[in-house]
């Protein structure tokens, strides 16, 4: 599946620039952060809720415009893209929300919410190239084919979850984010998704955003981590060195937490 | 199915099969007349009225009459609610703004006095009232579409599909109304118990359509041809009567489809 003027892989890079989130008139969400990732990389932002981590991934994927700074994909600010590159923009990164019961349309069935990003974006040929590549993209993900004939309500969590991470997976985006993929899962389900989203990054050599505030799960998926505190970013680098030797006071609690 | 679906829905098809019988009766003009007032007896089960017509078989019509204009009131109302409260709850903004208003205004209107004077104003007729009727009764079921409509503004899957470039139009029509229909089809059955009402009262007051005689039209006989001073109680308690237990029925049915949307959907608690 190849788009028009599809950039090659090489030079994929999203980037914030100095972004803040205002929310209402006074709640500050996001403070002058800065943030990026390349192709490839395997990047985690930590932070308690409400520390703003679902904010900026909303931004970074164009879902909420920032209040203040700049969202850079491919080197192009996204609201000063053409048509064509917005487009290009809104297929290449896929954000997966974090509750997975809303996550898509109780009336529909799950297959046609699958491959309704496909039909927006007229991506594919015919039903049959449809079929086939819903085939083979839940053989990956471990969907049975007869869950994709039910409705939202109908299936497991797990399942849903799944649904909802081969609908970004469909697209075949340069740089996923998942915010919180499996915390609405029981802990056997989620070590199998991490995997599967770990497997499908390195298959497809993607950008992977992971959300978390589980610091183990931090430590286990990424090699870059963002330690997020009331809007900032109080610390980042290397997943090992961050953790190992960490400076901010608030770091340094989440890993006493966490251990304890 | 629970218990509640299962009365209501057992008590309106009895009375939509009394509906499907009156077309083999004919009009109401060449009825065999019996002697006026004459009290209930095998050859008239139920009696007759002031012209010697039997009550049964004008029972039998009047049902036609009252669920037709029931249904037709309440599908309007229910279409111009629904429709109005999806467009202002999804879009929100001025335009949320300006729909509110109006919704705020025709829910403070006093709804009964206005459509006696709209129905006296248009002149009696069948689809007066049914028009009255869906101008006067949408607003509740915009409120309540428009809220599920706000809520669902925000639920991941409608933001995920605006991040994806999905037009507005193509999110409403294939989104958010099929996820408001569940609401809107409980509200729908309990307008057509309203709209019932309603049709009985405009006719009881003598606004109805003389031409397609009702259950009301048959209450405003009795009253306006002195049925009362005569003691003919069977020429006003059968109508009375077939209208409580239609519009119950249909109150039944209305609040067992809202308990299964209750169960279906679980934040209904901000709705109204």
């Amino acid at each position: 599946m190849k788009l028009k003027n599809e950039p090659s892989r090489e030079d994929v890079e999203l980037t914030a620039i100095n972004v803040s989130k205002i929310y209402g008139n006074k709640t500050l969400a996001l403070d002058r952060v800065n943030f990026s990732i390349k192709k490839g990389e395997r990047v985690c932002i930590v932070g308690e809720s409400g520390s703003g981590k679902t904010t900026l991934a909303k931004i970074l994927c164009g879902m909420i415009p920032p209040t203040s700074g700049e969202i850079r994909f491919l080197n192009k600010r996204i609201d000063e893209m053409s048509e064509m590159e917005r487009r290009i923009f809104r297929i290449k990164v896929q954000y997966i929300p974090q509750l997975p019961d809303l996550a898509l349309d109780p009336t529909w069935y799950l297959y046609d919410s699958l491959v309704e990003p496909l039909r927006i974006h007229k991506l594919i040929a015919s039903k049959q190239e449809e079929r086939d590549l819903v085939r083979e993209i839940c053989e990956m993900i471990g969907i049975r084919m007869e869950v994709l004939m039910r409705k939202p309500g109908n299936v497991s969590g797990g399942e849903l979850q799944r649904v909802v991470i081969a609908r970004a997976i469909l697209l075949m985006p340069y740089i996923l984010i998942a915010d919180e993929p499996t915390s609405m899962l029981d802990p056997s389900l989620q070590a199998k998704i991490i995997k599967i989203l770990l497997d499908i990054q390195s298959k497809y050599n993607m950008g992977m955003i992971f959300i978390t505030h589980d610091l183990e799960l931090a430590k286990y998926v990424s090699n870059r981590i963002f330690i997020m505190f009331k809007g900032k970013f109080v610390e980042s680098g290397l997943t090992n060195e961050v953790l190992i030797n960490p400076h901010h006071s608030y770091t340094k609690s989440l890993i006493l937490n966490n251990t304890s | 199915m629970n218990k509640m679906e299962i009365i209501g829905i057992s008590i309106i098809s009895c009375i939509i099969f009394m509906a499907l019988l009156s077309f083999g009766i004919g009009s109401i003009i060449d009825f065999p007349k019996s002697k006026q007032y004459s009290p209930p007896s095998i050859q008239n089960p139920l009696g007759t009225d002031d012209l010697g017509d039997d009550i049964l078989e004008l029972l039998i019509i009047g049902s036609r009459t009252s669920l037709l204009v029931g249904f037709l009131g309440a599908l309007f109302s229910t279409i111009i609610g629904t429709i109005i409260g999806a467009l202002s709850g999804f879009f929100r903004g001025v335009l949320d703004d300006v729909l509110g208003v109006i919704i705020d205004v025709f829910l403070v209107i006093p709804a009964l006095p206005l459509m006696i004077v709209l129905a006296a104003y248009l002149s009696p007729s069948f689809w007066n009232i049914v028009i009255v009727i869906g101008l006067l009764w949408w607003p509740t079921t915009a409120r309540l579409v428009r809220a599920r409509a706000w809520q669902l503004k925000s639920a991941p899957f409608i933001e995920s599909l605006l991040a994806l470039g999905a037009s507005k139009t193509y999110i409403v029509f294939k989104h958010v109304l099929p996820n408001v229909l569940g609401i809107a089809s409980a509200r729908f059955i309990l307008s057509v118990s309203h709209a019932i009402l309603i049709e009985a009262g405009l006719s009881f007051i003598g606004l109805g359509d003389p031409t397609n005689p009702s259950w009301g039209t048959m209450l405003h006989f009795a009253m306006t041809r002195g049925a009362l001073l005569y003691g003919a109680w069977w020429t006003f308690i059968p109508p009375g009567l077939a209208i409580s237990i239609t519009s119950l029925a249909f109150i039944i049915l209305g609040m067992g489809l809202e308990q299964r949307q209750k169960l279906s959907t679980r934040s209904m608690e901000d709705i109204i």
